[in-house]
């Protein structure tokens, strides 16, 4: 394809600007648009780059040129496999770069394609001999939102996207056949009643042991993370204000989001293990960094958590609040030293104020909700060797504290807990537990799901926290690695700059810009509160009705199933992560080098913006979708199992449920292929 | 041991079940067979109780609480002289455990009454101790 490749760059200069005059159109429409050169039979395709989308103005086929109105301009392009393709791109505010997945050679990638304003670049013919879906990128940083500066080119035929949809319904009909077969406590055909003793693996389970048991544990993982956040905050409040060229912001939501989302799955809640945030007000109230202090005074009044507090609707409408702004979040670096400046004093006020326990984590963390409900479908759980020694042993060590450790952190009573929730993997109990009944197990995914599931009565909080997770996955993949950059931009509230400290006044909106953020507010939550809930209510009543049960409230079905969503969740979200890394590795290793974005080379990482096979992102993904809607299904019907204790029944019910899951993984199916 | 003290313990001493328990228990799970144990080794976990009740009244901490933990003290403190980490018998964590529940919570109002001061504490602890070791042993 390379070889085909002949990519030439014709600059046209028009006019001699300063470059300061950004917001000059100094290339008029009608010279761009009037192309003296004659391309033989390739397409034309006339692209205005801008911040921070691309669109097309006109396509020339075949003698005839399509110009498309202002404002209706479309950012898909369609063609056709085989074809020859000359884009004549301008920009109409800042130096753009471009880039296609796919077909940009080695020799174009080290001299980047570089649009600027006043100039014409003329890029093909490009030969587009290979099928499917690829992004048109920016590859020059051109403002907050640059990352996210994409465009959809689709090669037609584009076979894998009908052929993603039909092996999804399949996947999806092979799996309800493999849960009508009546499967007792499996999940994908792996019983859910084994579990691996990691402590007791050979060779690594004694050394793991020992490691957990150290004292310094907690403190030598928290430590390095903690100077990486205060690095995250100076670079936040006084770094540079574009977000890819900031450290707080490329570590945080390239590197940190996409590693959480991964880590649930295979280690559940590590990232709580390592998380430095609440580490001031524990080290404060314990007056200990590692060592269990000798007299249990802490630092703290002491106040009672507020029972009411007591769930996770504060972390979920903290994650909601934070997606109504993400846009902003995650591009302008004083954001998000705002945002994790706040969650440290806070938890460090919550340490002081209420009992000396994990409430921040607990109640009031964004991520803690998601990571706590998704954990249940992770690999990996702290959970002890023998309940009955635990039941039996009456001192409870874990709850009370000893001598060699406190007493858990988290509120839980370690022996007998069946559930990640709340569990925050800080490992006290390993170290308090004198039985030595305390252990990491690896099991399947989904061991826990269909307990938990059938006895949520009440738990809104949580299948809440599931929708909005579940919902805001698929939302995300669409908006950010989308073409329609109207969403970005009702979320972005139209705003170009990006900000730190000094510049944060260049984020005030106009009125105009806050009635579009309010659409895309009421779009997201309305999604995630109301249209995903509806139709997950309206299938869980059908699911009643045709299961045929009619003693059981809609609303139990409505809250057990959605725990379904948990291993859904994650698997998407994993999928985003790899949108996030593939395309975006790049920053953070440059940003180690140059964590304020003063051009600095400290350390010698810092290269130019380099995606990795950014076109193998649907095939990477594609894996991710199928497993997750496979668990998802058969988590339901584990779930349905326990609820009906009734085969025919809780198939019946899955069926419905299954068709659900499918519809919702199609949609993510045509936003990553489509 | 001061006059005062003498005095004072003559009025209020740990109740004789609290003693006979702690006793019991460490002569089970702890000094059996060992003969040929020094007298402050074989006191070390009642003595370690009794510093931590000290210190707890000291600091103002509540009863209920701080004694269940003197449980686990005891417990520990057979553990780490007996060369281990972990028990593997449910059954000796608890009868140690509640032995030292018990004392401690026995203890507590004592130590109130007799001031917490560490010189004082120290006489305190040396003076119980003796009396364990030395009741135990005889029986």
């Amino acid at each position: 394809m390379i070889n085909k490749l002949r990519i030439t760059i014709l600059i046209t200069l028009l006019f001699l600007i300063p470059i300061e005059n950004v917001n000059a159109h100094v290339v008029s429409e009608k010279e761009w648009l009037n192309d003296p050169h004659d391309h033989g039979d390739a397409k034309i395709i006339y692209l205005k780059a801008y911040q921070f989308g691309y669109a097309v103005k006109a396509i020339q086929e075949d003698g005839e040129k399509r110009i498309f109105p202002d404002g209706k301009e479309p950012s898909i392009m369609e063609v056709e496999k085989g074809g020859k393709v000359v884009f004549r791109i301008i920009s109409a505010d800042v130096t753009h770069g471009f880039y296609i997945d796919g077909y940009t050679p080695d020799a174009v990638k080290d001299n980047k394609i570089l649009i600027k304003p006043g100039e014409i670049i003329e890029v093909g013919p490009i030969f587009f001999d290979d099928p499917g879906k690829f992004k048109l990128r920016c590859s020059e940083t051109c403002g907050p939102l640059h990352p996210f500066m994409v465009a959809d080119l689709i090669v037609k035929p584009n076979t894998y996207f009908p052929v993603l949809l039909i092996i999804t319904v399949v996947v999806s009909a092979m799996t309800l056949l493999y849960v009508s077969r009546a499967p007792k406590n499996k999940m994908l055909g792996i019983p859910l009643d084994r579990d691996i003793d990691l402590l007791k693996v050979r060779f690594i389970g004694p050394i793991l042991k020992k490691f957990l048991q150290w004292r310094g544990v907690h403190f030598a993982l928290i430590v390095p993370n903690l100077l990486i956040f205060m690095v995250v905050l100076t670079s936040g409040f006084f770094g540079n204000p574009t977000g890819n060229m900031n450290f707080s912001i490329v570590i945080i939501w390239i590197l940190w989001l996409a590693a959480v989302e991964i880590l649930i799955l295979l280690g559940a809640r590590t990232w709580c293990t390592l998380c430095p945030i609440p580490a001031f007000g524990e080290w404060l109230a314990r007056r200990r960094f590692y060592g269990v202090h000798k007299i249990r005074k802490w630092t703290s009044i002491g106040k009672k958590w507020p029972n009411k507090l007591n769930n996770m609707w504060i972390p979920a409408l903290f994650f909601l609040t934070m997606s109504l702004f993400v846009p902003w979040l995650v591009t302008r670096p004083v954001v998000t030293g705002i945002v994790f400046g706040f969650l440290f004093i806070l938890a460090l006020i919550i340490y002081l104020v209420f009992d000396p326990k994990r409430n921040f984590c607990r109640n009031i963390c964004p991520a803690n909700g998601y990571i706590g409900y998704h954990s249940n479908a992770s690999i990996l759980a702290v959970r002890s060797r023998n309940i009955n020694t635990c039941n039996q042993h009456t001192p409870k060590e874990c709850i009370r504290g000893s001598p060699k450790g406190y007493g858990c952190p988290w509120k839980l009573y370690p022996g007998g807990h069946k559930e990640n929730t709340y569990c925050g993997q800080c490992y006290e109990c390993l170290k308090s537990c004198p039985l030595d009944n305390m252990t990491l197990k690896l099991r399947m995914v989904g061991q826990d799901l269909a307990r938990i599931g059938a006895k949520a009565k009440n738990r809104f909080d949580e299948a809440y926290t599931g929708f909005i997770r579940f919902t805001v996955a698929i939302f995300y993949e669409l908006v950010f690695f989308g073409p329609y950059f109207w969403i970005k931009d009702w979320g972005n509230m139209g705003i170009i700059y990006g900000a730190n400290l000094a510049t944060i006044g260049l984020l005030s909106p106009t009125l105009e810009a806050l009635n579009y953020w309010f659409k895309w507010a009421l779009m997201v939550a309305g999604i995630a509160l109301i249209g995903y809930p509806g139709l997950f209510y309206i299938f869980s009543w059908i699911s009643k009705k045709l299961s045929g049960v009619n003693d059981i409230p809609t609303k139990q079905l409505f809250l057990s199933f959605s725990y379904a969503l948990a291993p859904y969740g994650i698997f998407l979200w994993i999928a985003f992560a790899f949108s996030l890394l593939l395309v975006n590795w790049s920053y953070p290793i440059s940003a180690i080098s140059d964590p304020l974005g003063y051009g600095w080379n400290l350390f010698g990482t810092k290269f130019e913006w380099q995606p990795f096979s950014p076109e193998a992102l649907p095939y990477i993904q594609t894996p991710l979708l199928l497993l997750g809607l496979a668990i998802a299904i058969n988590a339901t019907y584990n779930i349905a199992e326990q609820i009906f204790n009734n085969h025919r029944q809780a198939f019946r019910a899955t069926f419905v449920m299954g068709v659900l899951h499918t519809m919702a993984g199609l949609v993510f199916a045509w936003v990553i292929a489509g | 041991m001061s006059a005062e003290i003498q005095q004072v313990e003559r009025r209020v001493s740990p109740k004789n079940d609290a003693i006979e328990n702690i006793c019991k228990a460490l002569d089970k799970w702890y000094w059996a067979g060992k003969n040929g144990i020094s007298r402050d080794v074989a006191i070390k976990p009642v003595r370690d109780v009794v510093e931590y009740v000290c210190e707890a009244k000291k600091k103002g901490l509540d009863k209920k609480s701080e004694v269940a933990y003197c449980g686990s003290i005891l417990l520990y403190s057979v553990l780490s002289l007996t060369g281990r980490r972990v028990s593997s018998d449910v059954k000796e964590a608890n009868e140690l455990f509640k032995a030292g529940k018990d004392f401690a919570s026995s203890i507590w109002d004592e130590i109130e009454v007799k001031g917490t001061d560490k010189r004082k504490c120290q006489e305190i602890a040396d003076s119980i101790s003796s009396r364990i070791f030395d009741v135990c042993r005889s029986n």
